[in-house]
């Protein structure tokens, strides 16, 4: 059961899509013969353009989509995805599952728990950093593996860990090589790949702002 | 080792085009021979002859349960009115990551064989069921739908033959249960994910209550090849009749080369970990193997080393176990016992639905229990009191997941219990918790 892990959800006043989200969410309901389909999508575009789901969120989102607003809390509590708290800048999720548990995932924790000034299911005060524990995430083939934001550290190291945290606080962003791209073949030669020099990490830019 | 497997031990399907790098894109798709299967069918192959041919083929179901996959097809019913596919990208079962790959290197594959399910069914309309997380993936897909679309291979009368498919993408946002057919289904219709109870099977009343396919990225990315290569080809491979064709390993944990491995079905677990993946990491004693995700139930070293347990199908049955969806972890003599049970039974006691109160609860005394051997605070009685959850986990449930975990942890207290009563009786973990939670 997905539950809230972090703390009770915090009250403002208004909530209103930008009106980019709106013309997506225009896009998204029409995908379905069914408007109720588009309920966790809207939440979700909801939650990029506000940092997490309000109650202002939910009470709109309730009024689009005819549904009580209980029954919006009642979705929202069931996505482990959808948060009813803000998160750090930089959201790190970490696997502690199985295969990341084998390969070193609770030492990966508490090491970028000290790096990072902050505990496993925290924000850090000046709200730039949050880390999260979280079940398998699908790449167990590159344990242990963590996801900042939306892209995923396969194989990660302290190295690792160093050279992206740094690049954030300098508020670069550091994508994996290949996130997007096609890699080596299958049968080994991706993990040998992915196994290669200790960081692998490129694509820095400067974040905008 | 069989001459059926022999043959295509180096040769790949599924993951053929894994290594071009065009392939994500429609121009280096249809230069390695992409979507001329669909060409094939729409213009020369009736639907009905693409469920026989599929049946013809044995493909089984790679998602978990290894469902005949064209079986799957015949039980909707021939009725007027929409019918659909979801496609179950939610791809979340500890110690599997194929689909994601099959999504970031191949999506127009995926795309083929989602339009033959279509064709073969009669259905207008599909939804990929996209994990949340998989961000990445979901581009991919997006982009090169756009591309399919553009092409006609996607839309209104394909390719002009009066085949009409619209297929969309659809997020799921973190939740394991949404994998299960009808939990999925819930999602999509933007409810809590909570599986139905079955009968009726999707297949007769599914999404928005009408006939619905749900198959597996892996299955489906199948089928352009069957196509073109023939039933009778793809049930040549593997080690027999039931257990045709290749199938994706995920191995991770333990190996010196962790990673996707596409192999006939048949091989015996002991070659797949000596042979591609490269052995146990650094030499070391190989413990257990969990061989088809984490509900599979878990094998030891013995039956992996003399009784040598084949991964097809019906070979992991019989040993007590199952296929799942692929995903084969790895453990060696490092690795506790207690401490494995317990990460998984954490992770099935979060991911329960929380509908069925023997699932609810259940979930919770087996993490809270194995938690606790783990911590050293174990009780005398405490194998006793899981021996006697364990019956109660099976077969009392809306879905599998309790079953699911009843087997992954009944597998580890009986085949490892001399591991569990040491934890007790010393309040320590012997091997000294080599990965706390």
């Amino acid at each position: 059961m997905s539950v809230d892990r972090f703390p009770h959800s915090v009250e403002e006043e208004q909530f209103e899509f930008e009106p980019d989200a709106r013309a997506e969410l225009v896009r998204i309901i029409e995908k379905y013969p069914v408007k109720r389909s588009a309920l966790i999508p809207a939440l979700t575009l909801a939650q990029k353009q506000n940092g997490f789901i309000s109650n202002a969120i939910m009470r709109h989102v309730a009024e689009i989509f005819e549904i009580p607003p209980m029954e919006i809390w009642g979705v929202v509590t069931f996505y482990g995805m959808l948060k009813t708290q803000p998160l750090g800048e930089f959201h790190f999720q970490v696997c502690n599952n199985l295969s990341c548990a084998l390969m070193g995932a609770a030492r990966l924790l508490r090491g970028l728990e000290a790096r990072l000034g902050v505990k496993a299911g925290h924000t850090r005060e000046d709200g730039k950093f949050s880390i999260e524990k979280v079940e398998c995430l699908g790449a167990c083939g590159g344990a242990p593996c963590l996801q900042v934001n939306e892209d995923y550290f396969e194989r990660a190291t302290p190295e690792m860990i160093e050279e992206i945290t740094t690049a954030f606080e300098n508020n670069e962003w550091v994508s994996p090589i290949g996130a997007d791209e096609v890699a080596p073949p299958c049968r080994g030669a991706v993990a040998a790949a992915k196994m290669g020099s200790g960081i692998k990490v490129a694509g820095r830019e400067r974040l905008s702002g | 080792m069989n001459p059926r497997l022999d043959a295509l031990v180096d040769e790949k399907i599924v993951s053929g085009r894994f290594g071009n790098p065009e392939a994500p894109h429609i121009d280096g798709y249809e230069a390695s021979g992409g979507y001329l299967a669909i060409r094939e069918v729409l213009s020369k192959i009736k639907p009905k002859e693409v469920t026989e041919i599929v049946k013809a083929s044995g493909l089984r179901g790679r998602g978990g349960a290894g469902f005949p996959c064209g079986l799957k097809w015949s039980f909707v019913p021939d009725m007027e009115g929409p019918k659909y596919l979801a496609v179950n990208a939610d791809e979340g079962e500890p110690g599997t990551f194929k689909d994601r790959e099959l999504m970031l290197r191949d999506p127009h594959q995926l795309i083929e064989g989602i339009l033959i399910a279509c064709y073969a069914v009669g259905i207008e309309k599909a939804y990929i069921y996209i994990r949340g997380e998989f961000a990445a993936p979901a581009r991919t897909v997006n982009k090169a739908l756009a591309e399919a679309y553009e092409r006609g291979y996607v839309g209104e009368n394909i390719l002009s033959s009066g085949f009409s498919c619209d297929i969309y993408t659809h997020m799921g946002a973190g939740a394991y249960i949404c994998g299960e057919e009808t939990g999925l289904i819930e999602s999509l219709e933007g409810k809590r994910g909570h599986p139905r109870l079955k009968p009726p099977f999707p297949a007769v009343v599914g999404l928005y209550g009408r006939p619905t396919v749900v198959n597996n990225v892996e299955t489906l990315s199948n089928l352009p090849h069957i196509i073109r290569n023939g039933a009778k080809w793809f049930a040549a491979i593997g080690i027999d009749e039931k257990n045709t064709g290749t199938r994706i390993y995920c191995v991770s944990g333990h190996v010196e080369k962790p990673g996707l491995y596409e192999l006939p079905l048949g091989l015996t677990l002991e070659e797949i970990i000596d042979g591609p993946c490269g052995g146990v990491l650094e030499g070391k004693m190989l413990k257990a193997v969990i061989p088809g995700g984490a509900s599979a139930p878990v094998l030891t070293a013995r039956e992996v080393r003399e009784e040598k347990v084949r991964m097809d199908f019906d070979a992991l049955a019989r040993a007590g176990s199952m296929g799942g969806s692929g995903g084969v972890i790895v453990m060696d003599e490092t690795a506790c016992m207690v401490q494995a049970a317990q990460r998984l039974a954490v992770f099935f006691e979060h991911e329960s639905c929380g509908q069925c109160s023997v699932c609810r609860e259940g979930t919770g005394w087996v993490a809270g229990i194995l938690s606790r051997i783990e911590e050293g605070h174990g009780e005398p009685d405490d194998l006793a009191t899981l021996d006697s959850i364990d019956p109660n986990m099976r077969g009392n449930t809306i879905c599998v997941l309790s079953d699911a975990c009843a087997m992954m942890f009944g597998a580890f207290v009986n085949k490892f219990r001399g591991e569990f009563e040491a934890h007790i009786e010393s309040g320590l973990c012997p091997l000294g918790s080599p990965y706390p939670a």
